[in-house]
């Protein structure tokens, strides 16, 4: 096993402010003469680097840990030094421990190894590492999930896990890392969430749950909601209950209600979305047959005839054919639209000169009134991506359409009056349903006139995403709406519907 | 990793605005081997996370001058010591605070980080086994260190807190950290022995 050798004891030392002026002399000259010592001095600062993260990680965990259970920090418990070194004091602390632990007053920390969960449901690849060996296995249903244990969900996958208490975690579609950390105490549960989005039904509890990712603690005490993570953002969204969200940089937290939505990164303070009111007077019965069809409307839209719009879209959707049908009651405001949105793969050759996989979007329909749609694919850094909108009337019409691109310099392009990018409002980002959407400027440069350039950068459901967006109006037409997408796998994250104006209309 | 992987989202990312995106990627990359170079150089996380800050920001005025195919980590850590060595020259405070900013010694330093360079990333690998480690911590060891890393205090302010010596915190400081670093290196060549 590595010993810290004399060169580390001694940068160790400087770290510490522990030289005095002489060694600190010498230190400096060692430094010149010996690059064995400069080298070690630059891996040691490396090891202090990821120490600091990971310790202030950690810490903050703790604290927010700590003020959930309501525990005083332990320095307000201190003994004096005279009483922590008697003997009888202590002996008489453990016969009452005994006792306590006897009758079941005191609870015992929990190890790691000990079984907290069972497996009850496994789609595609899932592989758990064993807190023992570091070995991985593939997971199997019924088997038990044990503190220390990580668990690896491939893409595409899925897992559902019961605690013994009834507690329901399910992650419905991977990649996503979880790991069971070991809580202070037995009735307490805690997770880690480095990446992916889990859907948590958690019983009442007598212990607050955490759920921590790379940026957020999420403190729970019973509720259902559904946490996402990724690399720069996590977002909490309750269905039922209310939980706490705190970022680990700085520990500032907000309370994330029913309904509500909340996120948090890095580079983004704890928001609250207070989630749309729900739609009104939308009824589907003309096309119930075709959402049956599709599968969409049954497994991701909670629509159903005479029933409220409650979601309009889920975390992410597969490529396939999706359509949501505009009705309205007579002396009913129009909530929605038409919209049928046909997505099908193809492959083109971007602006990088390689070729993509790229999805194109088209087939919208019988439309009237304000039709606006988003579309996002993962972010890749250093990629182009490139998007194009276009609508094509069938009749004359009046008709607008906005477009943005980011990435590759374009600010505006389509057909009609296309706005400049920069021309647009800051809020250009609704947020319903279960989708959360948060933009940020960053600076990226300057150009040749030496004025700063900023990115919009967006977020959807803690992912970054490159955002295009598209919104046109017209009146007894056709549109067709054509987007063009740079790369991997494209999502339609949401779909968004602007209230309409087009009078009173029944198609139900 | 080999080197054709390495330098491809380099080669990629200079040249017109796409790369700056590319930019924000290679920072964010190599973040922690430009904090490292810095704490070496001035050994105080305040002020080496200050002038991360502006390296940064030095890193996006001049990305126009940064070339396709060279290396981003050299690049930005040659910015890094521009940086440190100019505020030595203009404030006088740092003389005293930054021990070690000295042309002669953060040459080097440079010396050290380009061989270092030329070695695998390990990073991920070792903060994931460090986050496992931290957890096993326990009681006075887990606290010392929470004092010193998460905390920023000083070995002084840490033995007041305990109420201990000097000299009895800082071997505590030491055992802590060198218990962690054994279990660290423990993970690591088990994950390693595992991999071959």
């Amino acid at each position: 096993m590595e010993q810290p050798s004399e060169h580390d004891e001694l940068i160790w030392a400087a770290f510490d402010g522990m030289l005095d002026e002489p060694a600190r002399r010498e230190f400096r000259e060692q430094l010149v003469s010996n690059a064995t010592l400069a080298r070690r001095l630059l891996e040691l600062s490396l090891e202090e680097a990821m120490l600091k993260d990971v310790l202030a990680e950690a810490h903050i965990l703790e604290t927010v840990r700590t003020e959930a259970l309501g525990v005083p920090p332990r320095r307000l418990l201190r003994f004096p030094r005279l009483l922590r070194s008697a003997v009888v004091p202590l002996a008489a602390a453990a016969a009452l421990a005994f006792v306590l632990y006897y009758l079941g007053i005191v609870r015992i920390a929990p190890r790691a190894g000990d079984a907290v969960a069972e497996v009850t449901h496994i789609e595609g690849g899932v592989r758990v590492k064993s807190h023992a060996d570091d070995t991985w296995r593939g997971a199997e249903e019924s088997e038990s999930l044990a503190l220390g244990q990580t668990v690896r969900i491939a893409t595409g996958g899925k897992l559902t896990f019961l605690y013994k208490d009834g507690t329901r975690i399910e992650a419905r579609s991977g990649p996503a890392t979880l790991h069971f950390q070991t809580p202070r105490h037995r009735s307490a549960k805690a997770l880690r969430l480095d990446e992916g989005v889990l859907y948590a039904d958690v019983c009442r509890q007598t212990e607050p749950m955490i759920l921590s990712t790379p940026h957020a603690c999420v403190t729970v005490l019973g509720t259902r909601f559904m946490i996402a993570t990724g690399s720069r953002l996590t977002s909490a969204n309750v269905t039922e209950g209310l939980v706490k969200l705190a970022r680990i940089a700085d520990g500032k937290s907000i309370k994330v209600s029913t309904g509500a939505l909340a996120a948090t990164g890095p580079e983004l303070a704890p928001v609250l979305w207070e989630l749309s009111p729900k739609y009104d007077g939308l009824f589907f019965r003309k096309y119930a047959d075709h959402y049956e069809k599709t599968g969409f409307a049954l497994e991701s839209l909670p629509v159903r005839e005479g029933r409220r719009l409650e979601s309009v879209a889920p975390h992410a959707l597969p490529i396939r054919t999706y359509c949501i049908r505009r009705s309205s009651r007579p002396g009913h405001k129009v909530y929605a639209l038409t919209i049928c949105l046909k997505l099908t793969k193809t492959e083109f050759v971007g602006p990088d000169g390689n070729r993509h996989e790229a999805v194109q979007i088209s087939n919208g329909e019988d439309l009237d009134g304000v039709a606006g749609f988003r579309l996002a694919v993962p972010d890749v850094h250093g990629f182009v991506c490139r998007y194009e909108c276009a609508v094509d009337l069938k009749n004359d019409s009046a008709f607008r359409i906005q477009a943005a691109y980011s990435g590759d310099g374009l600010r505006h392009a389509g057909s009609g009056n296309a706005e400049p990018y920069d021309r647009w409002p800051e809020k250009t980002v609704p947020r319903k349903g279960t989708i959360a959407v948060t933009d940020q400027l960053l600076l990226v440069g300057q150009d040749s006139f030496g004025r700063f350039v900023y990115e919009r950068r967006s977020f959807v459901n803690g992912r970054p995403v490159q955002v295009a967006w598209c919104r046109a109006s017209a009146v007894d037409g056709e549109m067709h709406f054509s987007v063009i997408v740079g790369h991997g796998e494209a999502h339609i994250l949401s779909l968004t519907f602007n209230e309409l104006h087009v009078g009173e209309k029944n198609d139900g | 990793m080999d080197d054709s992987q390495q330098k491809q989202p380099e080669e990629r990312a200079a040249g017109d605005t796409a790369g700056m995106e590319a930019m924000q990627g290679l920072l964010v990359k190599h973040r922690t081997y430009l904090y490292a170079y810095l704490y070496a150089a001035v050994m105080n996380h305040h002020d080496a996370e200050d002038l991360l800050q502006e390296v940064s920001k030095v890193v996006i005025r001049c990305w126009s001058d940064y070339s396709a195919g060279t290396n981003f980590r050299a690049w930005a850590r040659e910015i890094a010591r521009r940086r440190v060595l100019a505020h030595v020259r203009s404030r006088d405070k740092y003389q005293a605070r930054f021990p070690l900013v000295d042309p002669i010694i953060l040459e080097s330093l440079d010396a050290a980080a380009e061989e270092l360079e030329q070695e695998p990333d390990v990073v991920s690998q070792r903060r994931r086994a460090m986050r496992e480690c931290q957890e096993q911590l326990r009681g006075t060891s887990r606290r010392v260190l929470f004092h010193r890393y998460a905390e920023n205090l000083s070995v002084d302010a840490i033995a007041k807190t305990l109420s201990r010596t000097v000299t009895a915190t800082y071997s505590l400081l030491k055992r802590a950290r060198a218990a962690l670093r054994r279990c660290v290196e423990l993970r690591l060549s088990r994950q390693h022995a595992l991999e071959t």
